[in-house]
């Protein structure tokens, strides 16, 4: 994650771009104006997240969180992410306002991805069920993302095959984190605060849309 | 420190270890970085000597290609990262030196030796009568240095010394505060962290108000 200025070829940047913006525009016309706390605290949970690093073994890794954030946001996870991002990019030099589209579709895409995939299963069913679709959701949005790194990189002329393999090898560590850690969140969700997950009601007021309730 | 948190968890099974490693990094993000390429560099008389790593303590592998390019863009040369990210160039213009490396995909960093770092010297080097006279032999390590000053016309031949002789004096002094300089300018710390998370609250704090107003007057 965080792919640099400079590092992608000018048409994927382009593309990165324009996805990123129907994304946005998609996650803004979804948010629930009654949810936005969360949407804020998950963004910044992730902004946090995603500049500590914890030592594992020879290296460090960071938490990317993508998964949990998507469970809980859905699609109102892309504008979280992109505020995060790009304020990661202004104030700390991390990615970049170039690549900034490319870096929302490589993080906040898993993020909704996974919340199609495995928002029901975390919804519905025994806590045990839960927290595995919660782990599942841990591990597949990460290495989506490395998968999205390893596309935008083969995309700009890097051979797919070896940077998928190095940015694989290199999120292998924060899969398995990032999977206990979205099970263990997942559990305890859905014991303090339930309603988290789940998704806004039908006739709820919008924030794009406020003017017509 | 975070070393240590490692290794005492090292004892204990993996769980252990990731619990003390998020635990640590909790109680003291200080250098609280991602993979970040920060790469450096300073001129010391004609050698430009540069560092290459990345933000978590890494070095850039030895080997490392590190292109350098003109103020036009044109190919002045390259140079091979050695031990500890460090890097040597020698320097035969007095040019803006752009520098290039790529340590593997994605992990890309361009830094700049700006021209006034270079000794006046390299300019009469250039000149077209002095290059005839300095005859082909162009200054490519310390210890042609003096060759250089001594095909300089005599009458120039003491000023010149003494300002390269001031410039690599103060060039060692202020070395390592520049370096210093540079790793404080790519430290991200708990006040750059705290303030993101400020305006990441405020930012949303500031749309529901705008929500609250929209649905009060419609």
């Amino acid at each position: 994650m965080h792919i640099v200025d400079g590092a992608l070829s000018t048409p994927v940047v382009l593309v990165g771009a324009a996805l990123a913006a129907g994304g946005l525009a998609i996650g803004l016309r979804k948010i629930d104006a009654d949810r936005l706390p969360e949407v804020g605290m998950l963004s910044a949970t992730f902004f946090v997240a995603s500049l500590i690093h914890v030592p594992l073994g020879p290296s460090s890794v960071h938490l990317i969180l993508n998964g949990l954030v998507g469970l809980v946001l859905g699609w109102a996870a892309v504008p979280a992410l992109f505020v995060a991002l790009l304020l990661q990019s202004v104030f700390l030099g991390y990615g970049g306002l170039m690549v900034l589209g490319v870096n929302t579709v490589v993080i906040a895409g898993p993020a909704v991805l996974v919340h199609l995939l495995c928002g029901p299963g975390v919804r519905r069913g025994g806590p045990r069920s839960a927290a595995i679709w919660g782990g599942i959701a841990g591990v597949v949005s990460i290495l989506l993302t490395a998968v999205f790194v390893a596309l935008a990189l083969a995309a700009t002329g890097d051979a797919f095959v070896p940077a998928a393999k190095l940015v694989l090898a290199a999120h292998v560590p924060v899969m398995l984190v990032e999977g206990v850690l979205t099970a263990a969140a997942v559990v305890l969700i859905r014991k303090v605060n339930p309603t988290l997950f789940e998704p806004a009601e039908p006739g709820a007021p919008v924030l794009e849309e406020a003017e017509h309730v | 420190m975070s070393d240590d948190w490692f290794c005492r968890g090292h004892a204990g099974d993996l769980a252990r270890v990731l619990l003390m490693g998020l635990l640590a990094a909790a109680v003291q993000p200080g250098p609280a970085a991602a993979h970040k390429v920060i790469g450096m560099a300073f001129a010391d008389g004609t050698t430009i000597e540069g560092e290459i790593g990345y933000s978590n303590g890494d070095f850039a592998e030895p080997g490392t290609i590190v292109e350098v390019f003109g103020p036009d863009g044109e190919g002045l040369g390259q140079a091979t990262v050695g031990a500890s990210g460090a890097f040597t160039f020698f320097a035969t213009r007095r040019v803006d030196h752009h520098f290039v490396a790529t340590l593997g995909p994605g992990h890309r960093i361009e830094f700049e030796v700006p021209a006034e770092e270079l000794p006046v010297a390299l300019e009469t080097v250039l000149d077209p009568l002095a290059t005839a006279e300095a005859a082909g032999s162009p200054p490519t390590d310390a210890a042609s240095k003096p060759v250089q000053v001594a095909m300089i016309p005599t009458a120039r031949l003491s000023a010149e010394a003494i300002e390269a002789m001031v410039a690599e004096a103060v060039g060692a002094q202020v070395r390592p505060l520049r370096r210093e300089l540079a790793e404080l300018r790519e430290h991200t710390g708990w006040r750059d962290v705290l303030g993101g998370v400020g305006y990441i609250f405020g930012l949303f704090g500031v749309a529901a108000y705008v929500a609250v107003l929209r649905r009060r007057y419609g």
